[in-house]
């Protein structure tokens, strides 16, 4: 690969992604075309923001996989499930068992250890 | 049942019975054939807000819901024959409400969806086409909003890639598609918590990113250490016994004593 090529590879590797979910997932959203209008009605600002950040976030993992050590940047990436916990405690009412909270601060702590690592 | 928001608190199920022409025809079919039923779109609100919507079957027999239309009801399954009791929706706090010209509210009670629902709109069905939908809006929305920067990228940066990376590119988007789809089922579905949700979507891409990322961990394919961990991965995979050569300081080193000593517990 060439250095160009090398330095926007994650680019490309995310705007691939999104290329063959729209050619694999175009004839369902065809067969359906009136629900897709609904809900790009009813969802178009979640629809920009999560297009925006996604991307994003992934572009920036992806970046910082070049730049740090993977045994840090993968364990670190994992704290979505934090905030996936959270956000589903906060806006869908769910359950916050002490054994999620256990488990939560199980994932802190082994990243806290993991950025002391040598 | 189409979930469009979260619910908190106490929430309403609103039928928009606007038609009095409908209203007409179930009286006449009740008073006619002692029964009348009826699917009916009713909508969940909470706060002023709509939440979801379903379609529920309205199943009025005579006797229970009088002939000047639809009377107050209890809402507890007692005074509801005991072999039509499963025909009622087991919800709390909801109350079907019409609201006739007279504005005069009136309750009755919330059926269940009927078991034979138009296609599309059963749970399951309707459950996995709103997931391909959402995605897909997700996937045109990142294209669209990505598209001039890629479009520039490759014209004035003119990237080469070879094949291997051509076909990197391919596994990664079809595994991302996975993801993103059992991902967003799951959150349709809401059949497990929000903190599992995310490590189960990545269970599909673990088996290939493990050995990418021991890759990435050394100092490259052919570097001291990536022999090091392609032993580890053949020891972990079970195709050889042979414990780790050379003790390295590595996140991976208590694993690799875990497994030295369940093979060489001596």
């Amino acid at each position: 690969m060439g250095r160009q090529g090398a330095r926007h590879f994650h680019l490309h590797r995310d705007f691939t992604g999104n290329l063959v979910r729209i050619v694999v997932l175009s004839p369902i959203a065809w067969r359906d075309r009136a629900e897709v209008k609904r809900e790009a009605r009813i969802y178009a600002g979640p629809t920009v923001v999560v297009s925006v950040l996604g991307p994003i976030g992934y572009i920036l993992v992806l970046f910082a996989m070049r730049i740090a050590p993977i045994s840090h940047i993968a364990p670190a990436r994992e704290l979505a499930t934090l905030a996936g916990a959270y956000m589903g405690s906060k806006l869908l009412s769910e359950r916050t068992t002490p054994e999620r909270i256990i488990g939560a601060v199980c994932i802190v702590v082994g990243v806290v250890s993991l950025s002391f690592a040598r | 049942m189409e979930y469009e928001r979260p619910i908190s608190g106490d929430f309403e199920a609103v039928c928009g019975l606007a038609d009095e022409a409908i209203l007409a025809a179930i009286r006449a079919t009740l008073e006619r054939r002692g029964r009348a039923p009826n699917d009916l779109n009713a909508y969940l609100l909470h706060a002023s807000h709509e939440m979801g919507s379903f379609v529920g079957g309205l199943r009025p027999r005579d006797g229970l819901i009088g002939a000047n239309g639809l009377r107050p009801f209890p809402q507890t399954s007692a005074s509801i024959p005991a072999g039509k009791r499963r025909d009622f929706c087991r919800l709390r706090n909801l109350a079907l409400r019409h609201r006739h010209p007279d504005h005069r509210t009136r309750r009755v009670l919330l059926l269940r969806p009927r078991r034979r629902t138009p296609p599309g709109t059963s749970p399951q069905s309707g459950c996995g086409r709103r997931t391909a939908l959402r995605v897909a809006l997700f996937a045109v929305g990142s294209a669209l909003l990505y598209l001039p920067i890629i479009l520039w990228i490759c014209i004035q940066a003119r990237p080469h890639f070879e094949p291997r990376h051509y076909v990197a590119l391919a596994a990664t988007s079809v595994l991302h598609l996975g993801y993103s789809l059992s991902l967003q089922a799951d959150i349709e579905a809401r059949t497990s918590h929000s903190s599992i949700r995310l490590p189960a979507a990545l269970v599909p891409c673990c088996p290939s990113s493990a050995p990418f990322y021991c890759w990435r961990t050394t100092d490259g394919p052919v570097g001291p250490r990536a022999g090091a961990h392609r032993r580890r991965i053949l020891l972990v995979s079970g195709l050889t016994a042979s414990p780790i050569a050379r003790r390295q300081r590595h996140l991976l080193r208590p694993f690799d004593w875990g497994v030295y000593c369940v093979l060489h517990p001596e």
